[in-house]
């Protein structure tokens, strides 16, 4: 689970450069983000 | 495409269990009307397993998503599988009904014909689509000027026409279910007034059981309540059972207890699906027209305290809507409702203190004829003005969202609320006047693109003229937020405006400044009806021809 958090975390701040940048995301970017909030939201209900 | 394509509907709720309950009671009808309709629902993992008893009456097909199923070595790979899943659904309509980052990200990623609330788009902004999801993005999420309970907006959202029926009334039995507790301390009393109003109604009423319920966290307090010496006598007629209760065998101890008693929570929502009458004590955050338990002859007690409702991020350390809520006036609902399964507020008045109640609202729930939940103020004639600018919202957002005229009579004004809407009238006559001005220069732009050579520098300055409008509203709403609801839903709005070209997005303009003039115009004429209908009352002279 560590591994799957810290490769996910890695591709959320790519993301959020992306976003910063103004690029236009692709679905596998989008991803990216639902997995990082859910995962978040999920944490934040424990 | 197939009929059955068609007709599928998926839910997508990723928010808790009082979220799913209140979905529940929105879709609950749907099928009466539509039986070759299939009800999806996409939801949480660990608020909707345990409320599987009750979702799978309703929905055809359930997805729980969990964040275990996510992890994989390659990172989307388990996401993809739950996309895939859910698709082979063939959505035809995806109604996202959670309003968070998350759901709109997954509404985005699934595939459906048509998407209504929160997605996103390429940038990863958040888009809203539908009315009635402007509505609650704009003015829910913002202030605490909605008068529609959440379930109703929900089945605006889906666009549920048929009135809700109501579970069976639950008169069995003799055991009252009280919840003291809430998800945040804000919304929920201390111990000590609870263990009064348990020692009071058991002491008076022998034949009766209550049973605390909560989960387990809440054992501790329910402990506290229970261990008061005032208890010892009646413990043997006091149950707990927090964290003991699958929420299956919770509902069922709902179905079987006539009365439910407790502060704004799950529970009460479930009890409301049991078909349980009850008793609610709203505090802190609580709004208590967007989240009461749904059906008629439910019982609502609200503090007068001028901050409540507060927004659950503003610091509060007194919880003085807490000690504007005393237990004598719990204890004289509940006794009444024992006795007669309804309160009668002369009954109320003879039995306690004026100074506690002056410092309540009782609201009793129902259904106005078109079907919309309504709380009515039964302990005082004069409705605040807080009630009283509600009331009006109400009328207009169904007239202008629904096309449905709520038929109401006067609101009994005071000479306070008499005094706030004559200060309010002239910002709102102002908001009117600027939506005039809006679609004014829109309309010169559309004149002067339509010339042969337009002038360039004249549709310049009727956009900056445009942008100081917008830029006036948004002062007119720091000065009166009464008007924000308006204001900020016409924003959103304009935030959306489509048009791939200047004549188009004019058009989108003059329709959006057209919108608010017609929302102030309606709200206008019934807060003049309703001032007019006061100085008739009090032969004080009528509002001239104020537009003008």
């Amino acid at each position: 689970m560590e591994d799957f958090r810290m490769k996910l975390q890695s591709e959320a701040t790519k993301v959020a450069q992306q976003i910063n940048d103004g690029a236009s995301l692709t679905d596998e970017e989008i991803k990216i983000l639902f997995l990082s909030t859910f995962i978040s939201e999920e944490e934040n209900e424990q | 495409m197939s009929s059955s394509t068609n007709s599928t509907i998926t839910i997508l709720q990723l928010t808790r269990f009082g979220d799913l309950l209140q979905s529940i009671w929105a879709v609950k009808d749907i099928k009466k009307s539509n039986p070759e309709l299939k009800l999806n629902l996409v939801a949480r993992k660990r608020f909707a397993k345990p409320l599987l008893f009750l979702l799978e009456r309703y929905f055809d097909n359930i997805y729980l998503i969990d964040q275990e199923s996510f992890k994989s070595s390659d990172i989307t790979e388990g996401l993809d599988k739950t996309l895939e899943s859910i698709d082979k659904w063939n959505t035809n309509v995806l109604v996202n009904l959670s309003f968070s980052k998350s759901s709109a990200y997954l509404a985005t990623l699934l595939k459906a014909n048509f998407k209504l609330g929160l997605t996103s788009n390429e940038h990863g902004a958040t888009i809203v689509n539908g009315a009635w999801s402007d509505y609650v993005y704009s003015t829910v999420m913002r202030g605490p000027l909605n008068p529609f309970s959440l379930i109703d907006i929900f089945r605006f959202i889906v666009g549920v026409k048929q009135k809700a029926t109501l579970p069976k009334r639950s008169i069995a039995g003799n055991q009252i279910i009280v919840h003291p507790f809430a998800s945040q301390e804000r919304k929920h009393w201390s111990s000590s007034k609870w263990s009064e109003i348990l020692f009071k109604i058991l002491k008076k009423n022998p034949e009766i059981n209550i049973l605390i319920v909560g989960s387990k966290k809440d054992q501790a307090g329910a402990e506290e309540i229970t261990r008061n010496p005032l208890l010892a006598s009646c413990s043997d007629r006091l149950n707990i059972k927090c964290g003991s209760l699958s929420l299956e065998a919770l509902h069922s101890e709902l179905e079987n207890s006539f009365l439910f008693c407790g502060h704004d929570s799950m529970v009460g929502h479930m009890a409301s699906l049991a078909g349980t009458q009850c008793l609610t004590l709203s505090l802190g955050s609580v709004r208590p027209h967007e989240t009461s338990p749904y059906g008629v002859n439910n019982y609502i007690l609200a503090p007068k305290t001028s901050c409540f409702p507060c927004f659950p991020d503003e610091k509060c350390s007194s919880y003085s809507c807490h000690k504007d809520l005393s237990y004598q006036i719990v204890t004289e609902c509940l006794q009444q409702l024992i006795d007669t399964n309804s309160i009668d507020v002369k009954v109320m008045k003879k039995n306690t203190s004026p100074l506690h109640l002056s410092n309540t609202s009782l609201f009793q729930s129902g259904f106005s004829e078109n079907g919309i939940y309504f709380l009515k103020n039964i302990s005082s004639c004069d409705i605040s003005t807080k009630e009283l600018y509600n009331t009006f919202y109400k009328i207009v957002w169904l007239f202008l969202l629904e096309e449905i005229e709520e038929v109401s009579g006067y609101p009994s004004l005071n000479a306070g609320s008499v005094h706030s809407l004559e200060s309010f009238i002239p910002n709102l006559k102002q908001l009117f006047e600027l939506a005039e001005f809006g679609k004014k220069y829109s309309r010169f732009i559309l004149e002067e693109v339509s010339k042969s050579e337009p002038d360039i520098s004249y549709i310049k300055s009727c956009g900056v003229k445009i942008e100081e409008i917008d830029e006036m509203q948004t002062l007119l709403g720091k000065a009166s937020p009464v008007l924000n609801p308006i204001i900020d839903f016409f924003n959103l709005k304009k935030s959306k405006m489509a048009g791939a070209n200047l004549v188009e997005l004019c058009s989108s303009s003059h329709e959006i400044y057209q919108g608010i003039a017609s929302f102030c115009d309606i709200y206008y004429e019934l807060a003049e009806k309703c001032l007019n209908e006061y100085y008739i009352n009090n032969k004080k002279p009528l509002i001239k021809e104020a537009k003008e």
